[in-house]
C-alpha cells in the first residue's frame, strides 16, 4: 500500500502543496489535472527521482522518503519511450534483474514468463528502434514488471496509442489489477479512468481539489477541469442567498461577476457549484427582451460548434454560457456569430453541487 | 523567370566562392604530394630515423590519448551531466590549449617538469628524466589536443537523453552501472571520435613538443630539422609521409558520425 502524507515541494515558481492519498494493493489511482498540474512532479517524488520537502511517502507503512531512487521498488513508466536503445528487447527486460544482482536462472526464467504474459516472446532479439508504440508499451511493461514493483506507476500510458493498442493497454492493466498490482497512474482521459481507476484524485495547480472514488468524483466533480471533462459545459462557483420569506428560492450570484440566476425548488448551500444542463436551455434570436424576475440572459453568440447530431451556441454576458440544440432546430434558426440572442433557463435545468472547502 | 535566373546567379556566385576556400586549403598539400616521386617517398618511409620518428610520433600520440582518456571520460561526463558554479570557466580552462600560441604551452610544461621544477626533482630523484623522452613528449600532445576528446565526449554525454539514466537508476542500477550500461555505451562513439581526434591533433604537434623534446625526434620535428640543416628537398618527402599518415586519420574521423547525434534523434 502506498500513502502520501502531506507532500509538499517548491520548485521555480511552483508549489506542489499537501499533497496525501492512499492506493491499497490492486487498486488504481488515476491522477488528473490540466497540464502543469503537478502530476508527473508527484510522480517523480514517489519515485524518489526528486526530492519533497516536506511529508512523507510511506510504502506499506514504512517511510521511505529518504530511501535512494534505486530502493524504493516504485517504478516509474516515463510518458515517452525509455527503453535503452543499445540494448536487446531481452537485455531491456533483464536489466532490473541484473541490477539487483538476480541469479542468471532467475533471470532467464522471469523473463521468458514476463515475455510470455505481455505477448512478446518473439521480440526478445530485437532492438527497441524497430518496435512499433504498442509493443515498446509492452516491453516496458514486462520490463517494470520483471522485478514486481510495489507500485507501478504511469505517466499518460496510452496517450499516444491508436485505439486498438489503447483497448489492448487497458485490458493488460485491467489484469494486472486483478492480479493485485497497484496503479498510480496520469492521465487527461475520462475514459481511462473509468475503465481503470478506482480512486481519482485532481491536481489544479500543485494542489489538490478533488480525492475519492472515480464514482463520486464523476457525479461531483468539484472543478472546472472535472466538470468540462465530465461533459459539463456551464459549470460556475457560485454564493446562494435565500430570498427573504421565500425558503426554497435562492439567489445564486456567480463568484467574480454580476450574473445571478434564480433557483427554485433546490435545497442551496450558502456556496457551491451550479451547474446548467446545456441541453435543456432555449434560444431566441436577434431579440434581447427578457423577462425580469426570470432566469433569462440576453447577449452575443460567440461560437457556433457542430457536436455530432447537436450544435452548441455560446452566450457571452458577462460569463459564458452553453446551450446545445438539435440539428433540425438549428436548421430552423437563422442564426450566426455576432448575433444578440436570449437565452431562457428553464428551473428544471439547474443541478447544485455543494462544496464546502470552497 | 527573372526570380529563377537570380537565384541561379547568387548560387553560382555562392560557389565560387567556396571553391576558392576550396583551393586554397588544397592546393599547398596536393602540390606538395604531386611534386614527389613516389618511388623517393616510399624510400624515406624506410630510412631509419624517418621510420623510427614515425613510429615514435604514433605510439606516443595514440598512448596519449589513451592515457588521458582514463580522466578526460569522466570529466566530460562530469560536465555533460552536472551543473556546478563555475562551470563555464572551467570549460574555458580546458580549452585553453586550443588558443594559447603552442610554444607557448610547451614553455608552461616546460616550467612544470624542467629538472629544477618538484615535479623534475622528484622524477629525478627516482633516475627519471621528465624532459627529452617519449612521457614529456606524450604530455606536450595530451596537453595540446586534450580539448578536442573533452569536448566531443562532453557533446557526446549530453547527446544521450537524461531520462534514460533517470529509468535506469528508477529500474535499481546504481550511479556506477548506469555509467558503465546506459551512458558510456550510448556514447561511445562520440568519445571514440574524440580520441581520434585528438590521436591526430597530438600526432601534428610540433611547437609544444620541441619544446620539452628535441630529441627523440618526432615527425614534425624531424622535418623542422631536415628544413633547416638540408633544406626543402630532403623534408619534403618526410612532410607528405606524415600527410598521408594523417589522411588516414581524417578519413577515419568522418567515417565515424558526430557525436550523440544517433541518440539525439531517439530522445
Amino acid at each position: 500500500m502506498l500513502e502520501l502524507k502531506n507532500i509538499s515541494r517548491h520548485c521555480r515558481g511552483f508549489a506542489l502543496e499537501n499533497i496525501s492519498l492512499r492506493i491499497a494493493d490492486g487498486e488504481c489511482c488515476a491522477l488528473m489535472g490540466r497540464s502543469g498540474a503537478g502530476k508527473t512532479m508527484l510522480l517523480r517524488i514517489i519515485a524518489g527521482i526528486d526530492r519533497h520537502d516536506t511529508g512523507s511517502v510511506l510504502l506499506d507503512h514504512k517511510d521511505i522518503s529518504k530511501a535512494t531512487i534505486q530502493e524504493r521498488n516504485c517504478l516509474l513508466m516515463h510518458q515517452e519511450n525509455t527503453l535503452f536503445p543499445h540494448l536487446s528487447v531481452m537485455d531491456n527486460i533483464t536489466f532490473p534483474l541484473k541490477a539487483r544482482r538476480m541469479k542468471p536462472d532467475f533471470i532467464r526464467q522471469r523473463t521468458h514468463e514476463m515475455a510470455k504474459k505481455m505477448g512478446i516472446s518473439h521480440l526478445l532479439s530485437r532492438k527497441p528502434r524497430g518496435l512499433s508504440g504498442g509493443e515498446s508499451q509492452r516491453v516496458a511493461l514486462a520490463r517494470a514488471l520483471s522485478v514486481r514493483p510495489a507500485i507501478l506507476m504511469l505517466d499518460e500510458p496510452l496517450s499516444s496509442l491508436d485505439m486498438e493498442l489503447r483497448d489492448e493497454m487497458i485490458s493488460i492493466l485491467q489484469a494486472l489489477k486483478q492480479e493485485g498490482q497497484s496503479i498510480l497512474m496520469v492521465t487527461h482521459q475520462l475514459e481511462d479512468t473509468l475503465a481503470l481507476a478506482d480512486k481519482t484524485a485532481v491536481l489544479d495547480a500543485g494542489k489538490m481539489v478533488q480525492y475519492g472514488t472515480t464514482d463520486e468524483l464523476i457525479a461531483n466533480p468539484q472543478s472546472r477541469f472535472l466538470a468540462r471533462l465530465t461533459g459539463i459545459r456551464n459549470y460556475y462557483k457560485v454564493d446562494f442567498h435565500q430570498i427573504k420569506d421565500y425558503p426554497l428560492i435562492y439567489i445564486a450570484s456567480v463568484q467574480n461577476t454580476r450574473v445571478s440566476f434564480f433557483v427554485h425548488g433546490l435545497n442551496c448551500p450558502e456556496r457551491g457549484h451550479l451547474v446548467i444542463r446545456e441541453n435543456q436551455i432555449s434560444i431566441a434570436v436577434n431579440s434581447d427582451a427578457i423577462n425580469p424576475g426570470s432566469n433569462q440572459f440576453s447577449g452575443v453568440i460567440t461560437g457556433i460548434v457542430r457536436k455530432g447530431e447537436t450544435t452548441e451556441i455560446t452566450l457571452r454576458n458577462g460569463i459564458t454560457m452553453v446551450a446545445s440544440l438539435l440539428l433540425s432546430d438549428i436548421d430552423l434558426m437563422d442564426i450566426s456569430i455576432g448575433d444578440n440572442a436570449v437565452f431562457s433557463i428553464p428551473d428544471e435545468a439547474f443541478r447544485i453541487i455543494g462544496s464546502p472547502g470552497i | 523567370m527573372q526570380a529563377s535566373s537570380k537565384q541561379q546567379v547568387f548560387w553560382w556566385v555562392m560557389m565560387i566562392l567556396a571553391g576558392g576556400i576550396l583551393l586554397f586549403l588544397a592546393a599547398p598539400v596536393i602540390g606538395m604530394l604531386l611534386s614527389q616521386n613516389p618511388g623517393r617517398v616510399w624510400d624515406t618511409a624506410f630510412e631509419p630515423d624517418v621510420a623510427k620518428s614515425i613510429r615514435l610520433t604514433l605510439w606516443t600520440s595514440m598512448s596519449a590519448a589513451l592515457f588521458t582518456a582514463v580522466g578526460a571520460v569522466p570529466l566530460s561526463y562530469l560536465l555533460a551531466r552536472k551543473k556546478f558554479p563555475g562551470r563555464k570557466l572551467l570549460m574555458g580552462i580546458i580549452n585553453l590549449p586550443v588558443v594559447i600560441p603552442h610554444s607557448a604551452a610547451g614553455i608552461a610544461l616546460l616550467g612544470l617538469i624542467a629538472r629544477d621544477t618538484p615535479a623534475g626533482r622528484l622524477a629525478s630523484s627516482f633516475g627519471l628524466e621528465l624532459t627529452g623522452n617519449p612521457a614529456a613528449i606524450m604530455l606536450a600532445m595530451a596537453f595540446v589536443s586534450l580539448p578536442f576528446l573533452i569536448s566531443a565526449a562532453t557533446d557526446a554525454f549530453a547527446g544521450v537523453p537524461e531520462n534514460l539514466e533517470e529509468a535506469a537508476r528508477n529500474l535499481g542500477a546504481s550511479d556506477a552501472r548506469v555509467f558503465f550500461t546506459i551512458a558510456l555505451p550510448l556514447a561511445w562513439r562520440g568519445i571514440i571520435t574524440g580520441l581520434v581526434m585528438m590521436w591526430a591533433r597530438g600526432m601534428s604537434e610540433f611547437g609544444a613538443v620541441v619544446m620539452v623534446a628535441y630529441h627523440p625526434m618526432v615527425s614534425p620535428v624531424l622535418i623542422y630539422e631536415r628544413f633547416t640543416s638540408f633544406g626543402l628537398k630532403y623534408a619534403t618527402p618526410v612532410a607528405v609521409i606524415v600527410v598521408l599518415i594523417s589522411l588516414l586519420f581524417f578519413i577515419l574521423m568522418r567515417v565515424l558520425p558526430e557525436p550523440g547525434k544517433k541518440h539525439r534523434e531517439h530522445a
